[in-house]
């Protein structure tokens, strides 16, 4: 067996006390999607925090392309090809929509060097064009942002606002994307959209997706395996037909509701 | 040891009074008040002018205390509360900041105008609460004699401590309290009126502030500046009780006054550690604490302050943005800019010149603020201690007599002295790594008092007063003043460009993301620490640049200049011109070296720059095509013109304030009217309510006109307008004119909106 692209075994966290994470691994292969849901607080989005590095585990490891980054910044494992968006969005407010992905690509292509910023000071700093490289322009077309490219952040709607979170993330060109609750704000149309665009990104460029969601239809239909967390802890990880069927996520995300109290019927 | 320990004892207990009154109001309204050393001294002059002032009432104690302290300090802290507090729970933790260092400029200067019997300097001796004159031998401990003041301020900390902890624990208010401070939304939820809550605590804050306040004045007297050791006494305790603990701060604060004074009695007669070291004592305590939190697992970086931030920053899809502007209205200011740089010389005398000389080199000091807080968002207070590093170095780089000589040409001094500021640039934002923008906006402030005790107070530093001497560059003697405009305005050209290609460039779409979001930036891949970093060196360097360019214009470089209090003063009025904009770092520094000098000379650059962008309103809102709109703008500039013409005239400096009062008051009312005949449709309706807000206004400014003015108000106007212009625009990063160009065209933005809905709702209607 390769080596995953992303691999975390035995992550634990604490917050004061608190048991966020207890022993949990997740492993993503090159170009698959991950889906991972369980019920508010199960510790997705810590995960995700100890995945990106914004979060440091208790104990545990994460590699990514076979380095063990646990200890590295997230800046670092974003120039290894991590990126992410964020539950409680992260734009940057003062930033048109083309400035987030224009940044995020020179940032991918390392120039914030001192050199770097010694040429900006000069003067030969290049400016956020209208005319940006390619994948720019690519990857405002895919997420149906052109009409909004010239838009601070700040004045768009939340669902937009989203949109923009998962093209800066894919703006760096990364090999896997950590999505937090990307379709929640979004319409129904929306949400089609978003799973469209994610479904051309991995075939046109094998990048690998975690997904993290509430929307589990739509989770579901987009992942490969899915990993079901509860209170901290894995309850069920296999493929989206096995979680659809296991009682014990009925239980957690749905609660057992006792036979013959008809409390779920209509 | 017993003395020490005891005068110990009661310097801390004052600090803790006064810490708990901090903490109060920042766990209830998130608002950390910077000014809160300044309303204890306005309680306190307050007071002492009820009680002690010859010519005031001069009350008994038992009146004026309660007076003082238990109604005129509530009241203040409601009014405040009212006015500004309340509005800044939803702001941004920058703005708030500033807010609140607006306030620490605006309200002593407003002290000193309601009462001028502070610059007679007559009260050398305040009473304090008990005993009048004070009783030295009151009641013995130990052997040593404790007097009637530090009596009345151990007795006062204790009650406060108890009084608090019961209220706190076992009263409903308590209650309402500790819950609105831990939710503020699930107490609303709840029933409890967090607004109520708040102004309560603001009442209470504001009170013992005053407490302190008064307690304090025996100690050090009723001078403004000794109240800046009150406030640092209470941040440090803040800072160890980390914001929220009151038993911690308590404690704390108590040990910090005694680790002071008994460090007197230990203090070495000669050597380094003789000078300065009591008075760093705190500032040295708040560090420790700061590096110890900061690098416990987490760091002190998601404390409520980040995470506040965030709940106040959801401001998505309610701001209508601007489009930023394009063509020749971009490059209209940089070439206005440089057109009035270069006529200077050829308008004023060479004594004018040398002012805005001194004016320019402020501009470059100014423009570190524009990289720190206007590119990296972050507060720093040192910005005038890394201005002093780069002037005192340079001075000792040059002199002949001093064993940092180093026979170098005077502009090579110059550049290295702003060398020598960078390091210390890289210290005060190494700890920004693991701390938050509040705790190192504390940070600085701890930094930059420090420098003042320790170094500045020293022999080679203040020179006995006198200042050390710093030559000019390329031989230019004292008389030439023409060649040394031209030099400082050259490095502010240089520097000026240099920070508008790195905002430009990919620099400044990193700082911009900082600036919103550090976790988003890290995971986008930007080194948040390497930033910083860089902001900080450059910022520092600048600093440097411009303090050595500033005291080699002045020719002596003295601590007075590069004073904390000073700083202040310099990033409110940096705020009020435009904390993102370098024609701002400009204008900033032009008005406080003319602000000591003449009045008169603000006023009519006030005016001109009022005549300009009501003008500048006019020609963008395109009603300059419209007769009325044109006649309108030529009145305009006769009127200004005229006006300043014949206020320059004038030069005496109680004329000019009264002019700024009159001109601040029709303006006012012309506003007020202007905005009643908009927002009344029919103009039948409105006419006659402008027409009476119109009267009034010209009423109240013949009043004004026979005002008489006291020295303080002709001296202390310019402050007031400093710090209030902080407090109005910290919003608006790009400043005063920036925030008028940007409401015209806001409003044009969203008539145009409107109109096309309009058209659509018309076009729908047809269709149908």
């Amino acid at each position: 067996m390769t080596t995953p692209l992303l691999a975390a075994t035995g992550i634990t966290v604490h917050f004061s006390g608190v048991v966020a994470l207890d022993d949990v691994a997740l492993t993503v292969p090159e170009g698959r999607t991950i889906g991972l849901v369980g019920p508010n607080g199960a510790g997705k989005t810590t995960l995700f925090g100890v995945l990106s590095g914004l979060v440091r585990p208790r104990s545990g490891s994460v590699t990514l392309r076979g380095t063990d980054v646990t200890r590295r910044s997230p800046q670092a494992r974003a120039r290894l090809g991590l990126s992410r968006t964020f539950q409680r969005m992260e734009l940057f407010t003062e930033l048109t929509v083309r400035e987030h992905l224009v940044l995020a690509q020179r940032v991918r292509d390392g120039r914030q060097s001192l050199v770097g910023f010694a040429r900006d000071l000069s003067g030969a700093g290049e400016r956020p064009g209208r005319s940006e490289v390619a994948t720019v322009e690519a990857i405002l077309d895919l997420l149906g942002l052109r009409a909004v490219a010239e838009r601070p952040a700040l004045s768009l709607p939340l669902g937009t606002g989203r949109l923009v979170e998962v093209a800066r993330a894919l703006a760096a060109e990364p090999s896997v994307v950590l999505l937090d609750e990307p379709s929640s704000g979004l319409d129904p149309h929306e949400t089609e959209q978003l799973g469209e665009a994610l479904r051309r990104v991995r075939a046109e460029r094998g990048t690998a997706f975690v997904l993290v969601e509430h929307n589990v239809e739509f989770v579901l239909a987009l992942s490969d395996r899915v990993t079901v967390l509860d209170f901290g802890r894995v309850l069920v990880e296999g493929t989206p037909d096995d979680v659809r069927a296991s009682a014990e996520v009925q239980a957690a995300y749905f609660g057992t509701a006792p036979v013959g109290t008809g409390g779920e019927t209509p | 040891m017993t003395p020490y320990i005891i005068a110990g004892l009661v310097t801390g207990c004052v600090y803790a009074i006064s810490a708990l009154g901090l903490v109060l109001t920042y766990t209830s309204s998130r608002v950390f008040n910077f000014a809160h050393g300044v309303v204890a001294w306005t309680v306190a002059v307050v007071y002492y002018w009820l009680h002690q002032y010859s010519h005031g009432p001069r009350l008994p104690i038992p009146v004026a205390a309660p007076l003082a302290i238990l109604v005129f300090a509530p009241l203040l802290g409601l009014v405040l509360n009212q006015v500004l507090f309340r509005r800044l729970t939803d702001a941004t933790p920058t703005v708030r900041l500033v807010s609140t260092v607006g306030l620490w400029v605006a309200l002593p200067a407003l002290v000193k105008i309601v009462f001028p019997f502070l610059v007679e300097k007559e009260i050398f001796q305040p009473d304090g609460l008990v005993h009048n004159p004070p009783d030295p031998q009151f009641l013995r401990v130990f052997g040593t004699w404790v007097n009637s003041n530090q009596f009345a301020v151990i007795v006062s900390a204790v009650v406060i401590a108890v009084g608090a902890t019961l209220v706190l624990r076992l009263t409903p208010v308590g209650l309402a309290t500790r819950a609105a401070v831990d939710h503020p939304r699930n107490a609303a939820i709840h029933g409890i009126d967090t607004e109520r809550v708040t102004a309560g605590a603001w009442m209470a804050g504001t009170m013992l502030a005053g407490l302190a306040g008064v307690l304090f004045a025996p100690l050090v007297g009723l001078q403004e500046f000794a109240f800046t050791l009150l406030l640092v006494g209470s941040f440090v305790a803040v800072v160890i009780g980390r914001m929220s603990s009151l038993p911690l701060a308590f404690v704390g604060a108590v040990a910090v006054g005694i680790l002071q004074q008994v460090w007197v009695k230990f203090q070495p007669e000669t050597g380094f550690f003789s000078v300065g070291m009591s008075a760093s004592i705190p500032f040295l305590v708040m560090v420790v604490f700061l590096v110890v939190y900061g690098l416990r697992s987490g760091g002190l970086r998601r404390e409520a302050f980040t995470r506040d931030a965030r709940a106040a920053g959801g401001g998505h899809g309610e701001v209508p943005a601007l489009p930023p502007s394009h063509g020749w209205r971009r490059a209209a200011g940089p070439i206005v800019l440089v057109a009035v740089l270069a006529v200077v010389p050829a308008v004023f005398d060479s004594y004018w010149l040398n002012i805005f000389t001194v004016g320019v080199a402020l501009g470059i000091v100014y423009l570190s603020y524009t990289l720190v807080a206007g590119e990296g968002g972050i507060i720093s207070l040192a910005q005038v201690t890394f201005a002093g590093i780069g002037a005192f170095a340079a001075a000792r780089f040059t002199d002949v007599a001093d064993s940092w000589h180093l026979g170098v040409p005077v502009w090579v001094a110059i550049l290295l002295a702003a060398l020598v500021a960078v390091p210390f640039g890289l210290l005060v934002a190494l700890p920004s790594l693991r701390i938050g923008d509040l705790y190192l906006a504390l940070l600085t402030v701890g930094f930059a008092l420090l420098v003042q005790e320790f170094v500045w107070k020293r022999v080679e530093f203040e020179n006995f007063g006198a200042g050390r001497l710093l030559p000019r560059p390329f031989g230019i003697s004292l008389d030439g003043r023409t060649e040394m405009y031209v030099v400082v305005t050259a490095v502010f050209l240089v520097c000026a460009l240099l920070i508008v290609n790195l905002r430009r460039a990919t620099a400044g779409l990193v700082f911009a993301a900082l600036r919103s979001s550090e976790a988003a930036a890290s995971t986008t891949g930007i080194s948040v620490v390497r930033a910083k970093l860089v902001l900080f060196a450059v910022s520092a360097f600048v600093a440097g640049l411009g303090g050595a360019l500033l005291g080699s214009t002045i020719g002596t470089v003295t601590p007075r200049s590069f004073d904390v209090l000073v700083g202040v003063v310099w990033l409110a009025i940096i705020v009020t011109w435009g904390i993102r904009s370098v024609t701002g770092a400009l204008l900033a520094g032009i008005l406080f070296a003319v602000a000591p000098f003449k009045i008169a000379a603000i006023l009519v650059l006030s005016l001109l720059l009022a005549v300009g962008g009501f003008g500048a309103r006019i020609v963008l809102s395109g009603a300059a095509r419209r007769p009325g709109g044109l006649a309108g703008l030529a009145g305009l500039a006769v009127v200004g013109g005229g006006l300043s013409v014949l206020m320059w005239d004038r030069t005496s400096d109680a004329t000019a304030v009264h002019i700024i009062l009159v001109l601040v008051v029709l303006a006012v009312g012309v506003g007020v009217a202007v905005r009643l005949h908009r927002r009344g449709g029919a103009p039948t309706t409105t006419l006659p309510v402008t027409v009476a807000v119109g009267l009034a206004t010209v009423a109240a400014a013949a009043w004004t006109v026979t005002w008489s003015l006291s020295n303080a108000t002709v001296h202390e106007v310019p402050t007031v307008l400093f710090g209030l212009g902080a407090i109005g625009l910290a919003r608006e990063p790009r400043g005063v004119i920036q925030d008028l160009v940007d409401r015209q065209r806001l409003r044009r933005f969203q008539d145009q909106e409107r109109r096309e809905e309009d058209a659509l709702a018309l076009d729908a209607g047809v269709g149908r």
